[in-house]
């Protein structure tokens, strides 16, 4: 009989190990620093996201086609030939930065209690930041999407629920809208150093702004014009004047500018659009529609037409020039550092001027309204119209007049949808035609016969995404 | 690490063994709640041979009856992983401000992965030691099971809602490996000169999930579509189960392509016209296209007709060989068979679509082309982009069953006297050749498809990426 107890003890380190790199949850979280990194984190994630905008707002709409080099996924998109597995459609991004706002939101005040420098006001500051931001990402999803998730936890541990079900459009509408009103107050008011600073970070006017828009979306324009108002009563934003249009874009930050997600190409710092739009991409390109818009051969819009808007390099070959030029001169080209650095304009004046025209119309005070329409062709040196009163051809100026305005800012698309949406989709059908006339004409009647379910407007959740979740339901349009 | 061991052998009478180790483990990839793990075995022996009463039995040789009982763990690869680490996020910074995230989630949970192994078996020697047999049955639990890794594509996904694309690690479910394996070797011959013997074995196992993670989604690619096979995972169920469509040849004409109910009989609609066979809502089949078996006979291809096509996993595993010595030469021969089990053919699928502007093979020179064509191995007709003219069908699935010369030996030893002659110790020379021919009926590239046993989601496809190489080596080995 034999009998053997052995015993053995390999200690590397009994202590716990950190990894190398990085911080660690419990290291982290100690100062206001802390809390500011995470929200530029949230910042430089939303600005990354710009492309997206761009495509989100521009591809379905009219004032795009494509080019030879659009293939794949955006192709599809473009098309309206939409399947759940096309991957435009994952919202990863998005939720990325509101994952990171929550950490600032839920983090900061634990922050406070350790960090003494770490002051009520500078706090709240941050906190409001991230509240706007969130609520940003909820506006851009509930307009893509329609319902989503609403998540308003940080991801912190395993401990977490990820598998959380998707909310209606009003609750989301609501909670964000909310969560800005409580918040407007903390907001920053222009009081950075720097003018890109006070224009790429949340300021009040900011906050007013997405909350203007908010209420458009809801067709709730006495509050529409209440949020425009407090902008304007702050005196601290103006038109640009005729002559210096083109400075909203290069070089941005302009007085116009209320919030502008900065891209600084002597930092890394670099846009989407430049590489989306130069020359040689070939991927969006004007329509026919935009053509007519702003060419000189059709268009007398000298200040947002040919050369500014656009730019025409030979028959039939027009590429946008918002992104790529330096001038309104149709000829200076971005370049070196500036290449990538245009910014993205989410809100300036005149998107609120002319979201608080729509409201008049549409509350039949129609002399207002035609005031700011044509305050803004005049400032584009185009001579002011004459709209009969009735909320249709006050709603169709408006729309062309933001298309001349805005193009190519990823406003288009949702402003055609606002219109598909109001007063119980009575007028689906102009939205229908334009959504069908990027369509291959074999399907163009299938198509427009199954868009008259509004549900087929917004973008279908991911395939990935319904199947890492099973809580998820699919929008039933895309569901067979 | 921190590890204690104990272990407790004991024998009486050379002919009953008991041996046990108990052991406990505390490894730092694990938080301060889990870091423990306590592992256990016991091995249990007789050796009936030696029992008096079987002394007579001259043509028994030292043979034994064994029974095992285990419980081991196992770590995560990655010792960090728990901890939640920020670090740089996008540009690493948005204006001038440092931009901080968190990249991956705090893991509270992680903790060792068990595996609990029972297995029964027994040892004869035979004649001599002419004849030896071994076989054993056992069966295997692992609970806790670890998903996830180091790498982002292998972490465990959870919806990207979550600003996350996955766990690095998650312990859940459980897993069930049962089988046997049987080998025998039998030394036909031996001589002073001569050696010849022979081997065989024979194996089986059968892997399922027991139970799966909360939350898991059973079901994957249930949008199906061309190359696509719906993917699913019953509890309790072996994996590797193909489930598509079942198909029937070609529609030779467009007349043909009509639904019918259960007796074969036409289905009309309320004007007399026959109803046409359709592909979810998005499709009408035309002739030329693929027929699909209507499993529901409601007169749509969709995922509800997607029924059990095939298993991927072999109901054997096993090889056979000889070797041969005479004096100074020694040959030998390996060969290694799986039968009863199915593959997708991959390749033949992505060459065969004729949906896409890539390379096909040759047998899409035999496909329909008019109205009418019907003949032996017809493949359907080219489209480009055909929503549904290669889905996941039996077309692909094909019998796997092979069996390969593996190996093949012959080596020489060169003579005592020779090697002083020269000057060395010892020297031989040998020839070898791996994979030198396969007998099977599989089309494809390769039947040897490797499986991933801790994919719940793994079907035996072969893309053929890498040809299985030949390899004819030849070498001297010197001694000096």
């Amino acid at each position: 009989m034999i009998l053997l107890v052995s015993s053995q003890l390999s200690c590397d380190t009994w202590i716990e190990l950190l990894p190398p790199s990085g911080l660690t949850r419990e290291e982290f979280w100690k100062t206001k620093a802390d809390v500011q990194a995470v929200l530029m984190a949230a910042y430089t994630t939303f600005a990354g996201l710009d492309g997206k905008l761009f495509i989100m707002g521009e591809i379905r709409a009219d004032m795009i086609e494509k080019g030879s080099n659009l293939t794949g996924d955006n192709l599809k998109l473009y098309e309206n030939n939409i399947y759940p597995d096309n991957s435009a459609c994952n919202w990863a991004d998005f939720y990325k930065v509101i994952n990171y706002c929550n950490e600032v939101i839920v983090n900061a005040p634990k922050v406070q209690e350790i960090d003494d420098t770490f002051t009520d006001y500078q706090m709240q500051g941050l906190v409001s930041e991230a509240y706007f931001l969130r609520s940003l990402a909820y506006f851009y999803l509930v307009r893509i999407y329609k319902d989503v998730p609403l998540v308003l936890e940080p991801t912190e541990t395993d401990d977490s629920d990820f598998y959380i079900e998707k909310q209606t459009e009003e609750t989301i509408l609501n909670q964000i809208v909310t969560d800005l009103e409580a918040n407007r107050a903390f907001a920053p008011s222009e009081s950075f150093q720097t003018i890109a600073e006070n224009k790429g970070r949340a300021s009040k006017a900011a906050f007013d702004a997405l909350l203007a828009d908010i209420a458009l979306w809801k067709f709730d324009y006495e509050a529409v014009i209440k949020y425009v108002e407090r902008v304007e009563m702050t005196d601290k934003f103006e038109l640009m004047p005729s002559g210096k249009w083109f400075e909203l874009f290069y070089p941005g930050n302009s007085l116009e500018g209320i919030f502008e997600f900065q891209f600084n190409g002597n930092l890394s710092q670099n846009n989407s659009t430049y590489g989306m739009t130069y020359r040689f991409a070939n991927q969006y390109i004007p329509s026919q529609k935009a053509l007519e818009m702003f060419s000189f051969e059709y268009a007398s819009e000298l200040v947002r037409g040919e050369d500014s808007s656009i730019k025409k390099y030979g028959e039939d070959d027009f590429i946008i020039w918002k992104y790529v030029g330096q001038a309104p001169d149709g000829q200076s080209v971005r370049a070196g550092s500036d290449q990538y650095s245009c910014n993205w304009i989410v809100y300036r004046y005149a998107d609120l001027l002319l979201m608080k025209a729509e409201a008049y119309s549409q509350l039949e005070r129609y002399n207002e309204a035609l005031l700011i329409l044509n305050e803004i062709r005049d400032r584009a040196n185009v001579g002011p119209k004459n709209i009969a009163n009735s909320p249709v051809a006050f709603e169709d100026a408006i729309l062309e007049e933001r298309a001349l305005e805005f193009a190519y800012e990823g406003k288009r698309w949702f402003d055609l949808l606002r219109m598909g949406r109001r007063n119980n989709y009575a007028r689906k059908d102009k939205l229908i035609e334009i959504i069908v006339s990027n369509v291959p004409s074999t399907q163009k009647r299938i198509l427009a016969t199954k868009l008259t379910n509004p549900l087929g407007w917004y973008l279908p959740i991911y395939e990935t995404e319904m199947e890492r979740n099973k809580n998820l339901i699919q929008n039933p349009y895309y569901d067979f | 690490m921190i590890s204690g061991v104990g272990t407790f052998n004991y024998k009486f009478k050379d002919r009953y063994m008991a041996q046990t180790v108990l052991r406990g483990d505390a490894q730092s990839s694990f938080g301060q709640n889990n870091r423990w793990g306590l592992f256990k075995g016991i091995n249990l022996g007789w050796r009936f041979s030696s029992e008096e009463f079987l002394e007579s039995l001259t043509w028994l040789g030292e043979s034994m009856i064994r029974a095992t009982w285990g419980v081991a763990g196992r770590q995560p690869s990655d010792p960090y992983a728990r901890f939640a680490t920020y670090q740089s996020a996008g540009n690493g910074s948005y204006m001038l401000n440092p931009a901080v995230a968190p990249t991956s989630i705090q893991l509270n949970n992680l903790q060792w992965e068990n595996v609990t192994t029972w297995e029964v078996g027994g040892e004869l020697n035979l004649f001599h030691d002419k004849v030896y047999v071994d076989g054993s049955y056992y069966y295997k639990v692992t609970t806790d099971l670890l998903f996830g890794g180091t790498n982002e594509s292998d972490y465990y996904p959870i919806p990207y809602s979550s600003g996350f694309n996955g766990l690095k690690f998650l312990n859940a479910g459980e897993m069930t490996n049962y089988g046997w394996e049987f080998m025998a070797d039998y030394k036909a011959l031996r001589s002073k000169d001569w050696l010849l013997s022979f081997n065989f074995n024979i194996s089986q196992n059968i892997n399922s999930f027991s139970k799966l993670p909360d939350n898991f989604n059973p079901e994957r690619s249930t949008s199906i579509g061309n190359e696509q096979y719906p993917l699913r995972v019953v509890e309790g169920e072996p994996i590797g189960s193909f489930f598509g469509f079942r198909y029937l040849g070609v529609y030779e004409r467009d007349e043909d392509a009509v639904a019918r109910d259960a007796n074969g009989d036409v289905l009309y609609d309320s004007d007399g016209i026959p109803i046409p066979m359709r592909y979810t809502d998005s499709y009408v089949f035309k002739g030329g296209d693929p027929i699909y078996e209507d499993i529901n006979k409601d007169g749509k291809i969709d995922i509800n007709d997607a029924v059990y096509i095939g298993d991927s996993n072999p109901n054997f595993i096993g090889g056979f060989g000889s070797a041969l010595k005479y004096k100074n030469w020694d040959l030998s021969l390996a060969f290694h068979y799986r039968l009863g089990f199915d593959i997708i053919n991959g390749i033949a699928m992505q060459t065969e679509g004729m949906n896409s502007r890539d390379n096909q093979s040759k047998a899409v020179l035999s496909r329909w082309r008019v109205q009418g064509d019907n003949y032996e191995g017809m493949l359907p007709r080219a489209y480009m982009n055909h929503p549904a003219n290669n889905l996941g069908s039996d077309r692909y699935v094909e019998k796997g069953d092979y069996l390969r010369l593996n190996n093949v030996k012959l080596s020489y030893m060169l003579s005592p006297e020779l090697c002083r002659k020269i000057g060395v110790r010892k020297a031989n020379i040998a020839f070898s050749a791996r994979k030198l021919f396969t007998w099977t009926k599989y089309s494809g590239q390769d039947p040897e498809i490797s499986q991933d046993a801790t994919d719940p989601f793994w079907i035996g496809v072969d893309y053929a990426r890498t040809p299985p190489p030949q390899v004819y080596t030849f070498s001297i080995g010197v001694g000096f």
